[in-house]
């Protein structure tokens, strides 16, 4: 999950001197199943992702990893 | 179609969306603040030379010492705050809108927002403010604090408490009054000092941390968030190094609550101390742990300037912001970077993914801070056809003058914002050993930059000018 509104809510106290829409975060995100906070490169084998972009172009989306 | 409509769930619980590329000038509010930034300082600098100026919707409320003439002068200039009023909705709803808020919530927000901006502004336009101490930041601040801890504001509202655009938007518009060739020649030293401070405080933080028996990704997201830009630095770093997702908001609530300490403790130290506006810059852009917090304090302490206390208003933010954002934030990629090979090869490489790539430095880099140096660089080039003097006399009461005091207007949002996001009894519990190892480092990063400013490099501080 790395959509930055429900991050924020996420995250107590993120908005109050930072945010989820900065540059900073780049595209981490929480990976709810091992429940980490994440680079979008983390690679993990369990990964099994929709991504939204290659989607909204009308790729294939990998089935492991970014 | 927005990140939120293209969300999709995934079979391993993780969504992850691409915004990098070209998708990240309007993916990302470094890039708003930047389009938004450098747009008002080229529409200045085109009204400029038509012999136009944005003099008249930059308004601000006159210095006042009766109620009868603050009454004059906001009804003579209603129409000028009107049309100010809906240039902010504007130029910060488009953005906003863009980034994925509702319209619904950020409109009355704003409304809010201007209005006790508005107030705080008249407030610190009293005669006698400085004689009670109500610098706006300040009393943006307490006020803030004591409506969101008191009384309560509604959640949507959050929407237009935008803390962090509003103060890119400010820092963008403070490099149009920052020249260029003092970047260049504070730049290096800013550097210097901040790196000495930051590369000793993560270090501190850390093996204080380490010591207290919390892990390395803990002790690491703490280090950052004390050493580099506070809770930006914080998250970037978990994620970097795959912390644990209750170590970012443990790291926020720290960071937040020294922050807000320092921005009362540090200028009123300071002046116990009668530093120098632009020494005391320094030491604010050393050891305040956000862009936001510092500039309060940076801006609160530049109101003494003339009340007892040598240098200019002007000296304690720019020192300030030549430590923090040239001499701190710009690093905040490479930190990242760095901590996360270590962390997938030395901490847990299994659970911590693969090693990151290079170009994150790039998508980590703080943009607005582009936007920062272009604004300086377009005021230099403007100013290099002038004497100091003819300058003064010409182009800074239609160029320079109102950009300022629309930076002004965009840091009363910020430091309003920070009271109004702020509820406490909200924020995740830190524990006592995390504290302790961040608490531990933060003195040490008080002190230590206290030496740089002061002694080391003070020369270099107090003689900040044109």
């Amino acid at each position: 999950m790395n959509d930055p509104k429900k991050l924020e809510a996420t995250m107590s106290g993120l908005i109050i001197m930072s945010s989820a829409y900065g540059s900073v975060r780049a595209e981490d995100g929480l990976c709810q199943l091992h429940d980490r906070y994440v680079r979008a490169s983390f690679g993990c084998g369990d990964f099994a992702a929709t991504v939204a972009v290659v989607a909204e172009e009308g790729l294939e989306p990998p089935t492991q990893g970014l | 179609m927005s990140r939120t409509d293209v969300e999709a769930p995934s079979a391993g619980g993780t969504t992850l969306t691409q915004a990098q590329g070209w998708r990240e000038l309007w993916l990302k509010e470094d890039w708003w603040a930047v389009w938004i930034g450098l747009g008002i300082i080229v529409v200045g600098y085109f009204l400029f030379t038509q012999g136009a100026s944005l003099k008249w919707i930059a308004v601000t409320p006159a210095k006042w010492s009766t109620l009868s003439q603050l009454g004059a002068d906001l009804s003579a200039n209603a129409l000028r705050y009107v049309a100010q009023f809906f240039l902010w909705l504007v130029l910060f709803g488009i953005a906003l809108t863009a980034l994925g808020h509702k319209a619904r919530d950020f409109v009355p927000a704003f409304v809010f927002l201007y209005l006790i901006s508005v107030l705080i502004f008249v407030i610190g336009q009293w005669t006698q403010a400085n004689y009670y101490n109500l610098e706006p930041p300040l009393v943006a601040l307490v006020l803030g604090l004591f409506v969101s801890n008191t009384i309560g504001l509604p959640r949507l509202f959050d929407a237009g408490f935008r803390v962090e655009f509003y103060i890119k938007v400010g820092i963008i518009l403070l490099g149009a009054t920052l020249p260029f060739t003092l970047i260049l020649w504070a730049g290096p030293i800013a550097i210097l000092q901040a790196s000495i401070v930051s590369i000793v405080t993560f270090l501190v933080i850390y093996f204080a941390a380490r010591r207290l028996g919390l892990d390395h990704q803990l002790s690491a997201v703490l280090g950052a968030g004390g050493a580099v830009c506070g809770v930006s630095a914080s998250i970037a770093v978990a994620g970097a190094v795959g912390a644990k997702k209750e170590y970012a908001p443990i790291a926020i609530t720290v960071v937040i609550v020294w922050a807000i300490a320092m921005i009362f403790v540090l200028p009123f130290v300071a002046r116990l101390l009668n530093l120098p506006t632009g020494v005391a810059g320094a030491w604010i852009g050393t050891s305040e742990f956000a862009d936001a917090a510092g500039i309060a304090a940076a801006q609160t302490y530049g109101g003494f300037a003339g009340h007892g206390i040598a240098g200019t208003s002007d000296q304690a933010v720019w020192s300030f912001t030549l430590i923090k954002v040239v001499g701190r934030d710009v690093w905040i990629g490479i930190w990242a970077f760095v901590l996360a090979i270590i962390s997938t090869t030395r901490w847990e490489p299994a659970a911590t993914g693969r090693k990151p790539d290079a170009a994150e430095i790039w998508w980590r880099f703080p943009k607005f801070i582009i936007g920062f140096l272009i604004a300086s660089i377009i005021i230099t080039l403007v100013a290099r056809n002038y004497t100091q003097a003819a300058y003064t006399k010409q182009v800074t009461p239609v160029l320079a003058g109102p950009i300022k005091d629309l930076r002004t207007w965009a840091f009363i949002f910020a430091f309003l914002s920070i009271g109004f996001t702020t509820r406490f009894r909200e924020l995740a519990h830190a524990g006592l050993k995390p504290f302790g190892a961040f608490s531990i480092g933060a003195i040490v990063n008080v002190l230590l930059g206290f030496v740089l400013s002061a002694y080391v490099f003070a020369s270099h501080w107090q003689n900040l000018v044109h």
